[in-house]
């Protein structure tokens, strides 16, 4: 499992999408934890599903903030290879 | 004999029918979609149970050739720009593959509250599909709409059928007149604004933040919108202006930068494409707000989003 840390925008992007092309070299599933992320933004997401797809790793995100989910359903088409863990909200209700 | 006037399937062709009964209905949509299939081009069908009885009694077997045969009703998301982004999703392989396809769409949410939002989208495809081989034929039941909404059907499609031929529609307006002209006029930016110089969407999110928390519900949709808005401000310049004040019922947020500026035609109307690296970030800031006007130039670029306040 990855874990994220802090904000994820334009000033953080081209460092975490090097390290995760360089990590995600082995194609074997990855679960990236992002509930120490308290904002990602268009570009955060798009890093991730860009990396992913590149990779032919599957990706699982798991927690992550609000925004999240309105970033995930505007960025549509989203590759089979993600997934979305519901956040422990969900599975409580 | 060809019912689609001089197409010849190299760029985007629009047309919308407004019809007053099944049977002119039937008149026009089963030589279309027979000369369709006859012509081996792939057909998406999206109309409510109505349409579909009528296209399935002529069509037969045939029916099983469509690309896509899908409800309208259920088709529609409560939302333009994510029904677009429907559309653009099932049609992705079509665009990719490059070859001419057509559409039957019957968009029967035009008296819904996101319907002249939708009308919007109509303008803008004919620019953002303009070089797309695909044709699409919009149905409307005279019976479902208002005059109102039978204008707006006529100012976004250039063609329409008329006494059995595809004519030029008297009333069509360029997308940039049609959008500005339904867009929220510009109005001054107060003096008790709040304005801050900005270099990092971070502190953008956090004037946002500290601003929109006693206007507004849904504070981390706002910081969102603030942080996408200075991202591609601050892609163009070194810093950007953000400020917010209230607007009647709205709570304003508006980023301004000096850079060179862009087209802003169709700004954030046009669903991005997989083979489009950028313009995501308006489109996606379109789906998050109520209204959102964008001003360009060669001196800078302004945006600015509306979002409903609370009450005082």
């Amino acid at each position: 499992m990855l874990h994220l840390w802090g904000e994820v925008d334009m000033s953080a992007e081209p460092a975490l999408g090097a390290w995760l092309a360089a990590t995600l070299a082995s194609r074997e599933p990855v679960v990236v934890d992002l509930s120490a992320v308290p904002f990602i933004d268009l570009r955060g997401v798009r890093t991730l599903t860009t990396v992913a797809a590149a990779s032919g790793a599957d990706m699982a995100l798991r927690g992550g903030p609000v925004v999240l989910g309105l970033v995930l359903d505007a960025v549509g088409d989203v590759s089979d290879r993600i997934t979305v863990e519901p956040s422990r909200h969900e599975e409580l209700r | 004999m060809t019912f689609t006037a001089d197409w010849t399937g190299e760029r985007f062709a629009h047309e919308a029918f407004v019809y007053d009964d099944p049977e002119q209905l039937r008149e026009r949509l089963v030589p279309f979609v027979n000369e369709t299939l006859d012509a081996g081009q792939p057909l998406v069908v999206v109309v409510p149970p109505e349409t579909a009885d009528v296209l399935g009694g002529a069509l037969g077997p045939r029916v099983d050739d469509l690309f896509l045969f899908e409800d309208a009703h259920r088709w529609w998301r409560g939302d333009a720009h994510r029904t677009l982004a429907a559309y653009t999703s099932a049609m992705a392989a079509l665009v990719a593959a490059g070859r001419p396809w057509r559409l039957v769409g019957e968009p029967v949410w035009l008296e819904d509250e996101h319907g002249t939002a939708w009308s919007r989208l109509e303008s803008a495809c004919n620019e953002s599909f303009a070089d797309l081989p695909y044709y699409s034929l919009c149905l409307h039941d005279r019976r479902r709409f208002g005059a109102a909404t039978l204008e707006r059907i006529e100012r976004t499609h250039p063609t329409v059928w008329s006494a059995g031929g595809v004519v030029a529609s008297d009333r069509y307006v360029a997308p940039a007149s049609y959008l500005r002209s339904d867009e929220l006029p510009w109005h001054d930016l107060p003096p008790d604004a709040s304005a801050i110089s900005v270099t990092s969407p971070r502190q953008a999110r956090a004037h946002v933040a500290a601003t929109a928390s006693a206007a507004v519900d849904g504070v981390d949709t706002v910081c969102l919108v603030a942080s996408e808005l200075a991202t591609n401000a601050l892609v163009s310049a070194p810093a950007c202006t953000v400020a917010t004040w209230r607007h009647g019922h709205w709570f304003v947020l508006e980023v301004r930068d000096d850079g060179p500026g862009f087209d802003a035609t169709l700004a954030g109307y046009v669903p991005p494409l997989p083979s489009q690296p950028s313009g995501r970030g308006l489109w996606l800031v379109r789906q998050l707000v109520e209204e959102l006007t964008v001003s360009s130039g060669p001196s800078g670029t302004v945006a600015r989003a509306y979002v409903r306040a609370r009450r005082h």
